[in-house]
Protein backbone atom coordinates (compact mmCIF):
# COMPACT_ATOMS: atom_id res chain seq x y z
CA UNK A 1 0.00 0.00 0.00
CA UNK A 2 2.06 3.04 -1.36
CA UNK A 3 0.46 6.05 -0.84
CA UNK A 4 1.40 9.90 -2.43
CA UNK A 5 -0.21 12.40 -0.40
CA UNK A 6 0.36 15.05 -2.75
CA UNK A 7 -0.26 13.64 -5.70
CA UNK A 8 -3.76 12.35 -4.34
CA UNK A 9 -4.69 15.20 -3.17
CA UNK A 10 -4.28 17.11 -6.69
CA UNK A 11 -6.65 14.47 -7.71
CA UNK A 12 -8.77 14.97 -5.28
CA UNK A 13 -9.05 18.66 -6.19
CA UNK A 14 -9.26 18.03 -10.21
CA UNK A 15 -11.84 15.56 -9.33
CA UNK A 16 -12.21 14.31 -12.51
CA UNK A 17 -15.42 11.56 -12.58
CA UNK A 18 -13.16 9.12 -13.74
CA UNK A 19 -10.21 9.24 -11.90
CA UNK A 20 -12.21 9.78 -8.46
CA UNK A 21 -14.57 6.52 -9.69
CA UNK A 22 -11.10 4.68 -10.03
CA UNK A 23 -10.85 5.57 -6.13
CA UNK A 24 -13.73 3.99 -5.15
CA UNK A 25 -12.46 0.33 -6.79
CA UNK A 26 -8.35 0.21 -6.90
CA UNK A 27 -6.88 0.18 -3.50
CA UNK A 28 -9.67 1.81 -1.87
CA UNK A 29 -8.97 1.40 1.79
CA UNK A 30 -5.53 3.22 1.69
CA UNK A 31 -8.04 5.90 -0.60
CA UNK A 32 -10.45 5.91 2.03
CA UNK A 33 -7.51 6.16 5.00
CA UNK A 34 -6.60 9.73 2.66
CA UNK A 35 -9.63 10.76 2.91
CA UNK A 36 -9.41 10.20 6.91
CA UNK A 37 -5.95 12.11 6.88
CA UNK A 38 -7.46 14.96 4.63
CA UNK A 39 -10.46 15.40 6.72
CA UNK A 40 -8.67 15.57 10.13
CA UNK A 41 -6.05 17.62 9.23
CA UNK A 42 -8.07 20.37 6.21
CA UNK A 43 -11.26 20.75 8.83
CA UNK A 44 -8.60 20.54 11.80
CA UNK A 45 -7.20 23.69 10.51
CA UNK A 46 -9.88 25.19 9.72
CA UNK A 47 -11.42 24.56 13.35
CA UNK A 48 -8.22 25.67 14.94
CA UNK A 49 -8.73 29.12 13.21
CA UNK A 50 -12.35 29.60 14.18
CA UNK A 51 -12.02 28.67 17.55
CA UNK A 52 -8.64 31.37 18.21
CA UNK A 53 -11.08 34.59 17.95
CA UNK A 54 -11.99 33.04 21.44
CA UNK A 55 -9.66 31.76 23.34
CA UNK A 56 -6.43 29.38 22.40
CA UNK A 57 -8.11 26.26 23.98
CA UNK A 58 -11.26 27.01 22.10
CA UNK A 59 -9.21 26.61 19.09
CA UNK A 60 -7.52 22.87 20.00
CA UNK A 61 -10.79 21.95 21.48
CA UNK A 62 -12.36 23.40 17.54
CA UNK A 63 -9.35 21.44 16.02
CA UNK A 64 -11.00 17.91 17.31
CA UNK A 65 -14.31 18.07 17.14
CA UNK A 66 -14.65 19.83 13.51
CA UNK A 67 -13.34 16.65 12.42
CA UNK A 68 -15.07 14.90 14.58
CA UNK A 69 -17.69 16.16 13.61
CA UNK A 70 -17.47 15.34 10.04
CA UNK A 71 -16.73 11.51 10.57
CA UNK A 72 -19.22 10.72 13.13
CA UNK A 73 -21.83 12.26 10.84
CA UNK A 74 -20.43 10.07 7.92
CA UNK A 75 -20.25 7.26 9.94
CA UNK A 76 -23.89 7.59 11.87
CA UNK A 77 -25.57 8.05 7.88
CA UNK A 78 -23.70 5.70 6.24
CA UNK A 79 -25.95 2.52 6.48
CA UNK A 80 -28.99 4.93 5.49
CA UNK A 81 -26.77 6.59 2.66
CA UNK A 82 -26.05 3.33 1.00
CA UNK A 83 -29.91 2.30 1.13
CA UNK A 84 -31.00 5.39 0.57
CA UNK A 85 -28.76 4.94 -3.10
CA UNK A 86 -29.95 1.35 -3.53
CA UNK A 87 -33.40 2.43 -3.34
CA UNK A 88 -33.27 5.36 -5.60
CA UNK A 89 -31.89 3.08 -8.11
CA UNK A 90 -28.22 3.03 -7.84
CA UNK A 91 -25.80 0.62 -9.22
CA UNK A 92 -23.73 1.22 -6.29
CA UNK A 93 -22.95 -0.82 -2.79
CA UNK A 94 -23.19 0.45 1.05
CA UNK A 95 -19.64 0.97 0.58
CA UNK A 96 -19.20 2.50 -2.32
CA UNK A 97 -21.70 4.81 -1.20
CA UNK A 98 -19.93 5.63 2.13
CA UNK A 99 -16.39 5.90 0.26
CA UNK A 100 -18.28 8.58 -2.42
CA UNK A 101 -19.27 10.62 0.81
CA UNK A 102 -16.06 10.50 2.49
CA UNK A 103 -14.29 11.92 -0.74
CA UNK A 104 -17.05 14.39 -0.89
CA UNK A 105 -16.33 15.43 2.99
CA UNK A 106 -12.39 14.97 2.41
CA UNK A 107 -12.67 17.88 -0.88
CA UNK A 108 -14.74 19.98 1.54
CA UNK A 109 -11.97 19.94 4.28
CA UNK A 110 -9.06 20.32 1.61
CA UNK A 111 -11.08 23.47 0.59
CA UNK A 112 -11.06 24.65 3.95
CA UNK A 113 -7.74 23.65 4.94
CA UNK A 114 -6.42 26.33 2.56
CA UNK A 115 -8.89 28.75 3.20
CA UNK A 116 -7.60 28.25 7.33
CA UNK A 117 -4.77 31.18 7.12
CA UNK A 118 -7.19 33.29 5.32
CA UNK A 119 -9.77 32.74 8.18
CA UNK A 120 -6.95 33.24 11.07
CA UNK A 121 -6.05 36.63 9.17
CA UNK A 122 -9.86 37.50 9.46
CA UNK A 123 -9.92 36.30 13.08
CA UNK A 124 -6.14 38.86 13.90
CA UNK A 125 -8.33 41.77 12.38
CA UNK A 126 -11.68 40.91 14.22
CA UNK A 127 -12.24 43.15 17.21
CA UNK A 128 -11.18 41.23 20.58
CA UNK A 129 -13.91 39.42 22.73
CA UNK A 130 -13.00 42.17 25.40
CA UNK A 131 -13.79 45.12 22.86
CA UNK A 132 -16.73 47.40 22.82
CA UNK A 133 -17.33 45.84 19.41
CA UNK A 134 -17.46 42.38 20.28
CA UNK A 135 -20.79 41.03 19.33
CA UNK A 136 -20.31 42.53 15.97
CA UNK A 137 -16.93 40.41 15.62
CA UNK A 138 -19.03 37.91 16.63
CA UNK A 139 -21.52 38.64 13.59
CA UNK A 140 -19.13 38.48 11.21
CA UNK A 141 -16.89 35.57 12.33
CA UNK A 142 -20.38 34.05 11.99
CA UNK A 143 -21.45 34.61 9.07
CA UNK A 144 -18.07 34.38 7.20
CA UNK A 145 -17.99 30.65 8.10
CA UNK A 146 -21.11 29.74 7.08
CA UNK A 147 -20.20 31.58 4.06
CA UNK A 148 -16.69 29.47 3.81
CA UNK A 149 -18.26 26.42 4.78
CA UNK A 150 -21.05 26.56 2.57
CA UNK A 151 -18.47 27.39 -0.92
CA UNK A 152 -16.34 24.19 0.41
CA UNK A 153 -19.78 22.13 1.14
CA UNK A 154 -21.21 23.82 -2.27
CA UNK A 155 -17.97 22.22 -4.62
CA UNK A 156 -17.84 19.29 -2.70
CA UNK A 157 -20.98 18.51 -3.41
CA UNK A 158 -21.04 19.49 -7.23
CA UNK A 159 -18.28 17.21 -7.91
CA UNK A 160 -20.16 14.18 -6.05
CA UNK A 161 -22.96 15.12 -8.11
CA UNK A 162 -20.24 14.70 -11.23
CA UNK A 163 -19.48 11.39 -9.90
CA UNK A 164 -22.89 9.78 -9.06
CA UNK A 165 -23.73 10.82 -12.40
CA UNK A 166 -20.46 8.81 -14.49
CA UNK A 167 -21.66 6.04 -11.79
CA UNK A 168 -25.13 5.69 -12.69
CA UNK A 169 -25.42 7.00 -16.01
CA UNK A 170 -27.74 9.29 -15.09
CA UNK A 171 -28.41 13.01 -14.09
CA UNK A 172 -31.87 12.90 -12.35
CA UNK A 173 -30.87 9.81 -10.01
CA UNK A 174 -27.51 11.58 -9.01
CA UNK A 175 -29.56 14.06 -8.28
CA UNK A 176 -32.24 12.28 -6.17
CA UNK A 177 -29.46 10.60 -4.26
CA UNK A 178 -27.52 13.53 -3.73
CA UNK A 179 -30.27 15.52 -2.08
CA UNK A 180 -31.25 12.09 -0.32
CA UNK A 181 -27.74 12.29 1.49
CA UNK A 182 -27.80 16.05 1.84
CA UNK A 183 -30.87 16.04 3.69
CA UNK A 184 -29.59 12.85 6.05
CA UNK A 185 -26.61 14.67 6.83
CA UNK A 186 -28.24 17.91 7.62
CA UNK A 187 -30.69 15.80 9.73
CA UNK A 188 -27.58 14.11 11.71
CA UNK A 189 -25.13 16.30 11.10
CA UNK A 190 -27.08 19.70 12.09
CA UNK A 191 -27.64 18.06 15.83
CA UNK A 192 -23.99 16.63 16.20
CA UNK A 193 -23.10 20.15 15.79
CA UNK A 194 -25.64 20.88 18.56
CA UNK A 195 -24.56 18.45 20.79
CA UNK A 196 -20.72 19.05 20.34
CA UNK A 197 -21.32 23.02 20.90
CA UNK A 198 -19.43 25.32 21.44
CA UNK A 199 -17.74 25.99 18.36
CA UNK A 200 -17.05 29.26 17.24
CA UNK A 201 -17.74 30.28 21.12
CA UNK A 202 -20.06 32.85 22.49
CA UNK A 203 -17.89 35.49 23.73
CA UNK A 204 -19.83 35.49 27.32
CA UNK A 205 -19.75 31.78 27.98
CA UNK A 206 -16.73 30.15 29.32
CA UNK A 207 -14.02 28.25 26.95
CA UNK A 208 -15.17 24.41 26.96
CA UNK A 209 -14.85 21.49 25.09
CA UNK A 210 -19.07 20.83 25.75
CA UNK A 211 -21.14 22.45 26.86
CA UNK A 212 -22.54 21.69 30.91
CA UNK A 213 -25.85 20.62 29.07
CA UNK A 214 -25.33 19.33 25.36
CA UNK A 215 -28.21 17.05 25.01
CA UNK A 216 -31.13 20.06 25.99
CA UNK A 217 -33.15 21.08 22.94
CA UNK A 218 -32.05 20.60 19.26
CA UNK A 219 -30.52 22.14 16.39
CA UNK A 220 -33.93 22.38 14.65
CA UNK A 221 -36.23 23.69 17.57
CA UNK A 222 -33.17 26.36 17.91
CA UNK A 223 -33.70 27.32 14.30
CA UNK A 224 -37.10 27.34 14.46
CA UNK A 225 -36.99 29.62 17.85
CA UNK A 226 -34.44 32.21 16.08
CA UNK A 227 -36.72 32.55 13.17
CA UNK A 228 -39.86 33.12 15.18
CA UNK A 229 -38.29 35.49 17.13
CA UNK A 230 -37.26 37.49 14.47
CA UNK A 231 -40.71 38.02 12.47
CA UNK A 232 -42.57 38.11 15.71
CA UNK B 1 6.57 13.71 -6.96
CA UNK B 2 5.93 11.70 -9.92
CA UNK B 3 2.78 13.50 -10.49
CA UNK B 4 4.23 16.89 -10.36
CA UNK B 5 6.75 16.57 -12.69
CA UNK B 6 3.91 14.95 -15.27
CA UNK B 7 2.06 17.88 -14.50
CA UNK B 8 5.02 20.43 -15.57
CA UNK B 9 5.80 18.27 -18.60
CA UNK B 10 2.20 18.83 -19.73
CA UNK B 11 2.04 22.23 -18.42
CA UNK B 12 4.79 23.22 -20.23
CA UNK B 13 4.11 21.92 -23.43
CA UNK B 14 0.61 23.33 -23.53
CA UNK B 15 1.89 26.17 -23.40
CA UNK B 16 4.77 26.00 -25.26
CA UNK B 17 2.52 24.94 -28.03
CA UNK B 18 0.15 27.70 -27.45
CA UNK B 19 3.45 30.13 -27.11
CA UNK B 20 4.37 28.61 -31.27
CA UNK B 21 0.85 29.81 -32.55
CA UNK B 22 1.53 33.04 -30.68
CA UNK B 23 4.26 33.78 -32.59
CA UNK B 24 3.59 32.40 -36.02
CA UNK B 25 0.01 34.35 -35.91
CA UNK B 26 1.54 37.62 -34.49
CA UNK B 27 5.08 38.02 -36.70
CA UNK B 28 4.38 42.06 -37.24
CA UNK B 29 3.60 42.61 -33.59
CA UNK B 30 6.21 44.33 -31.50
CA UNK B 31 7.92 42.11 -29.30
CA UNK B 32 10.07 41.54 -26.90
CA UNK B 33 13.82 40.37 -28.05
CA UNK B 34 13.35 36.69 -27.43
CA UNK B 35 15.13 35.14 -24.39
CA UNK B 36 17.49 32.89 -25.14
CA UNK B 37 16.57 29.08 -24.46
CA UNK B 38 18.54 27.39 -21.55
CA UNK B 39 20.21 30.88 -20.57
CA UNK B 40 18.81 32.81 -17.36
CA UNK B 41 16.76 36.06 -18.45
CA UNK B 42 17.73 39.36 -17.67
CA UNK B 43 15.91 41.47 -14.72
CA UNK B 44 15.40 44.16 -17.54
CA UNK B 45 13.92 41.35 -20.66
CA UNK B 46 12.02 39.85 -17.50
CA UNK B 47 10.14 43.35 -17.20
CA UNK B 48 10.23 43.55 -21.02
CA UNK B 49 8.81 40.28 -21.40
CA UNK B 50 5.83 40.54 -18.95
CA UNK B 51 4.61 43.80 -20.29
CA UNK B 52 4.86 42.52 -23.93
CA UNK B 53 4.40 38.96 -24.10
CA UNK B 54 2.90 37.68 -20.61
CA UNK B 55 1.50 34.80 -21.97
CA UNK B 56 4.88 33.59 -23.29
CA UNK B 57 7.19 34.05 -20.55
CA UNK B 58 6.24 31.02 -18.23
CA UNK B 59 6.94 28.30 -20.57
CA UNK B 60 10.83 30.06 -20.70
CA UNK B 61 10.64 29.92 -16.89
CA UNK B 62 9.63 26.20 -16.89
CA UNK B 63 12.57 25.21 -18.68
CA UNK B 64 14.97 27.51 -16.73
CA UNK B 65 16.09 27.66 -13.49
CA UNK B 66 13.40 27.70 -11.04
CA UNK B 67 15.47 29.34 -8.26
CA UNK B 68 17.44 32.31 -9.77
CA UNK B 69 14.28 33.09 -11.89
CA UNK B 70 11.86 33.36 -8.63
CA UNK B 71 14.78 35.34 -7.06
CA UNK B 72 14.95 37.81 -10.35
CA UNK B 73 10.98 38.14 -9.80
CA UNK B 74 11.03 38.95 -6.24
CA UNK B 75 13.99 41.59 -6.35
CA UNK B 76 11.70 43.08 -8.93
CA UNK B 77 8.57 43.30 -6.95
CA UNK B 78 10.39 44.23 -3.88
CA UNK B 79 11.81 47.01 -5.46
CA UNK B 80 8.56 48.16 -7.26
CA UNK B 81 6.40 47.90 -3.95
CA UNK B 82 9.07 49.97 -2.00
CA UNK B 83 9.84 52.71 -4.62
CA UNK B 84 5.64 52.38 -4.65
CA UNK B 85 5.85 52.62 -0.57
CA UNK B 86 8.51 55.61 -1.02
CA UNK B 87 5.60 57.48 -2.56
CA UNK B 88 2.71 56.73 -0.76
CA UNK B 89 4.45 57.85 2.31
CA UNK B 90 5.59 61.46 0.98
CA UNK B 91 2.39 62.17 2.09
CA UNK B 92 3.24 62.56 5.44
CA UNK B 93 6.70 62.56 5.06
CA UNK B 94 8.89 62.23 8.31
CA UNK B 95 9.30 59.08 9.23
CA UNK B 96 6.69 57.51 7.07
CA UNK B 97 9.31 57.71 4.19
CA UNK B 98 10.70 54.03 5.81
CA UNK B 99 7.61 53.40 7.32
CA UNK B 100 5.62 53.05 4.00
CA UNK B 101 7.61 51.06 1.67
CA UNK B 102 8.50 48.79 4.66
CA UNK B 103 4.47 48.01 5.52
CA UNK B 104 3.66 48.07 1.75
CA UNK B 105 6.35 45.80 0.96
CA UNK B 106 5.93 42.86 3.87
CA UNK B 107 1.99 43.27 3.63
CA UNK B 108 1.71 42.49 0.24
CA UNK B 109 4.24 39.28 0.76
CA UNK B 110 2.13 38.49 3.81
CA UNK B 111 -1.00 38.56 1.69
CA UNK B 112 0.56 36.09 -0.85
CA UNK B 113 1.55 33.98 2.04
CA UNK B 114 -1.40 33.62 3.40
CA UNK B 115 -3.40 33.49 -0.39
CA UNK B 116 -1.06 31.20 -1.64
CA UNK B 117 -2.42 27.71 -0.22
CA UNK B 118 -5.73 29.01 -1.37
CA UNK B 119 -4.73 29.83 -5.01
CA UNK B 120 -3.29 26.39 -5.52
CA UNK B 121 -5.90 24.74 -4.51
CA UNK B 122 -8.44 26.60 -6.37
CA UNK B 123 -5.95 26.15 -9.63
CA UNK B 124 -6.07 22.07 -9.03
CA UNK B 125 -10.75 23.11 -8.90
CA UNK B 126 -10.36 24.82 -11.89
CA UNK B 127 -8.60 21.55 -13.26
CA UNK B 128 -5.65 23.24 -14.33
CA UNK B 129 -2.44 21.58 -14.91
CA UNK B 130 -0.15 23.11 -12.55
CA UNK B 131 2.40 21.75 -10.19
CA UNK B 132 3.14 23.11 -7.09
CA UNK B 133 6.80 25.04 -8.09
CA UNK B 134 4.76 26.17 -11.41
CA UNK B 135 2.12 27.89 -9.08
CA UNK B 136 4.77 29.70 -6.93
CA UNK B 137 6.54 30.97 -10.47
CA UNK B 138 3.01 31.93 -11.49
CA UNK B 139 2.16 33.71 -8.52
CA UNK B 140 5.40 35.48 -7.91
CA UNK B 141 5.56 37.03 -12.25
CA UNK B 142 1.57 38.17 -11.91
CA UNK B 143 2.46 40.34 -8.75
CA UNK B 144 5.78 41.21 -10.66
CA UNK B 145 3.53 42.79 -12.85
CA UNK B 146 1.45 44.46 -10.74
CA UNK B 147 4.81 45.96 -8.94
CA UNK B 148 5.81 47.47 -12.33
CA UNK B 149 2.50 49.14 -13.55
CA UNK B 150 2.65 50.49 -10.02
CA UNK B 151 6.23 51.94 -10.49
CA UNK B 152 4.60 53.61 -13.74
CA UNK B 153 2.29 55.12 -11.54
CA UNK B 154 4.81 56.77 -9.24
CA UNK B 155 4.77 60.14 -10.96
CA UNK B 156 1.20 60.22 -11.14
CA UNK B 157 0.63 59.64 -7.20
CA UNK B 158 3.74 61.74 -6.34
CA UNK B 159 2.02 64.70 -8.10
CA UNK B 160 -1.07 64.05 -6.15
CA UNK B 161 1.00 63.05 -3.06
CA UNK B 162 2.69 66.88 -3.27
CA UNK B 163 -0.67 68.47 -4.06
CA UNK B 164 -4.00 67.70 -1.55
CA UNK B 165 -4.28 67.17 1.60
CA UNK B 166 -6.92 64.80 2.24
CA UNK B 167 -5.67 61.49 3.29
CA UNK B 168 -9.42 60.24 2.08
CA UNK B 169 -8.99 61.25 -1.43
CA UNK B 170 -5.13 60.50 -1.25
CA UNK B 171 -6.56 56.80 -0.09
CA UNK B 172 -8.69 56.58 -3.00
CA UNK B 173 -6.34 58.01 -5.97
CA UNK B 174 -3.65 54.80 -4.19
CA UNK B 175 -7.25 52.35 -4.43
CA UNK B 176 -7.85 53.34 -7.66
CA UNK B 177 -3.74 52.28 -8.74
CA UNK B 178 -3.87 49.22 -6.63
CA UNK B 179 -7.25 47.80 -8.52
CA UNK B 180 -5.69 48.78 -11.81
CA UNK B 181 -2.30 47.17 -11.03
CA UNK B 182 -3.98 44.09 -9.72
CA UNK B 183 -6.63 43.77 -12.52
CA UNK B 184 -3.88 43.81 -15.12
CA UNK B 185 -1.90 41.16 -12.52
CA UNK B 186 -4.81 38.89 -12.53
CA UNK B 187 -5.45 38.82 -15.78
CA UNK B 188 -1.79 37.73 -16.09
CA UNK B 189 -2.36 34.96 -13.74
CA UNK B 190 -5.90 34.00 -15.35
CA UNK B 191 -4.33 34.33 -18.90
CA UNK B 192 -1.17 31.63 -18.10
CA UNK B 193 -4.06 29.31 -16.19
CA UNK B 194 -5.73 29.06 -19.16
CA UNK B 195 -2.89 28.01 -20.98
CA UNK B 196 -2.34 25.29 -18.32
CA UNK B 197 -5.35 23.51 -19.31
CA UNK B 198 -8.37 25.13 -16.92
CA UNK B 199 -11.46 24.16 -18.03
CA UNK B 200 -13.27 26.49 -15.18
CA UNK B 201 -12.09 29.74 -14.19
CA UNK B 202 -14.90 30.60 -11.86
CA UNK B 203 -12.70 29.16 -8.91
CA UNK B 204 -9.72 31.05 -9.67
CA UNK B 205 -11.90 34.33 -10.02
CA UNK B 206 -13.32 34.07 -7.10
CA UNK B 207 -9.83 32.99 -5.34
CA UNK B 208 -9.13 37.03 -6.65
CA UNK B 209 -11.59 38.49 -5.40
CA UNK B 210 -11.00 36.53 -1.87
CA UNK B 211 -7.18 37.80 -2.57
CA UNK B 212 -8.06 41.51 -3.69
CA UNK B 213 -10.25 41.99 -0.43
CA UNK B 214 -6.92 40.41 1.66
CA UNK B 215 -5.21 42.97 -0.17
CA UNK B 216 -7.30 45.93 0.83
CA UNK B 217 -7.68 44.44 4.64
CA UNK B 218 -4.01 44.13 4.76
CA UNK B 219 -3.42 47.16 4.27
CA UNK B 220 -5.98 48.31 7.24
CA UNK B 221 -4.46 46.09 9.47
CA UNK B 222 -1.03 47.62 9.16
CA UNK B 223 -2.59 51.26 8.97
CA UNK B 224 -1.39 54.22 8.78
CA UNK B 225 0.24 54.05 5.72
CA UNK B 226 -0.39 57.64 4.35
CA UNK B 227 -1.16 59.44 7.43
CA UNK B 228 0.70 59.08 10.84
CA UNK B 229 -0.09 57.61 14.01
CA UNK B 230 1.89 57.35 17.35
CA UNK B 231 2.31 54.02 17.80
CA UNK B 232 3.66 51.86 14.29
CA UNK B 233 0.96 49.61 14.32
CA UNK B 234 -2.85 50.17 14.92
CA UNK B 235 -3.97 49.24 18.29
CA UNK B 236 -7.29 49.09 17.60
CA UNK B 237 -8.67 46.52 15.31
CA UNK B 238 -11.14 47.32 12.52
CA UNK B 239 -12.10 45.40 8.93
CA UNK B 240 -11.47 47.58 6.05
CA UNK B 241 -14.50 49.24 5.07
CA UNK B 242 -14.95 50.71 8.59
CA UNK B 243 -11.94 52.38 8.55
CA UNK B 244 -12.69 53.63 5.51
CA UNK B 245 -15.53 55.28 6.75
CA UNK B 246 -13.64 56.66 9.63
CA UNK B 247 -11.22 58.12 6.82
CA UNK B 248 -14.38 60.04 5.29
CA UNK B 249 -15.53 61.37 8.25
CA UNK B 250 -11.80 63.08 9.20
CA UNK B 251 -12.36 64.29 5.79
CA UNK B 252 -15.51 66.10 6.85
Amino acid sequence: MKLNLWENLVELCRGEPKVLASWLDDDWRAKLLLAVVFIVFGSGAYGMSIGLWRAPEQAIYVAVKFPLLILLTTLGNGFLNGMTAQLLGAKMSFVDSFKAVCLSFALASVILGALSPLSCFLVYNAPGIYSDQVQKAHVVIILSDVFVIAFAGGVANLRLFNLLKHLNNSGALAARILFSWLAGNLLLGGQLSWIMRPFIGTPSAPVEFIRNNPLDGNFFETVWHLCWNLFN
Amino acid sequence: MKQEERTSEKAVQSVASVETTKENANNGSIKPPPIPRGTTPTLIQIVEALLKSPETIISRFCKGNFGIITLKFLAILSLGFIAYGLVAGSFSMGRQLWIAPLKIWMGLLATAAICFPSFYIFACLGEAQLSLKQAFVVMSASLTLVSILLIGFMPVALVFSTSTNSIACMGFFHLVFWFISIGFGMRFLLGVLNQCESKNSFYIKFWIVIFFITTLQMMTAIRPIIGTSDSIFPIEKKFFLENWGDALKIKD
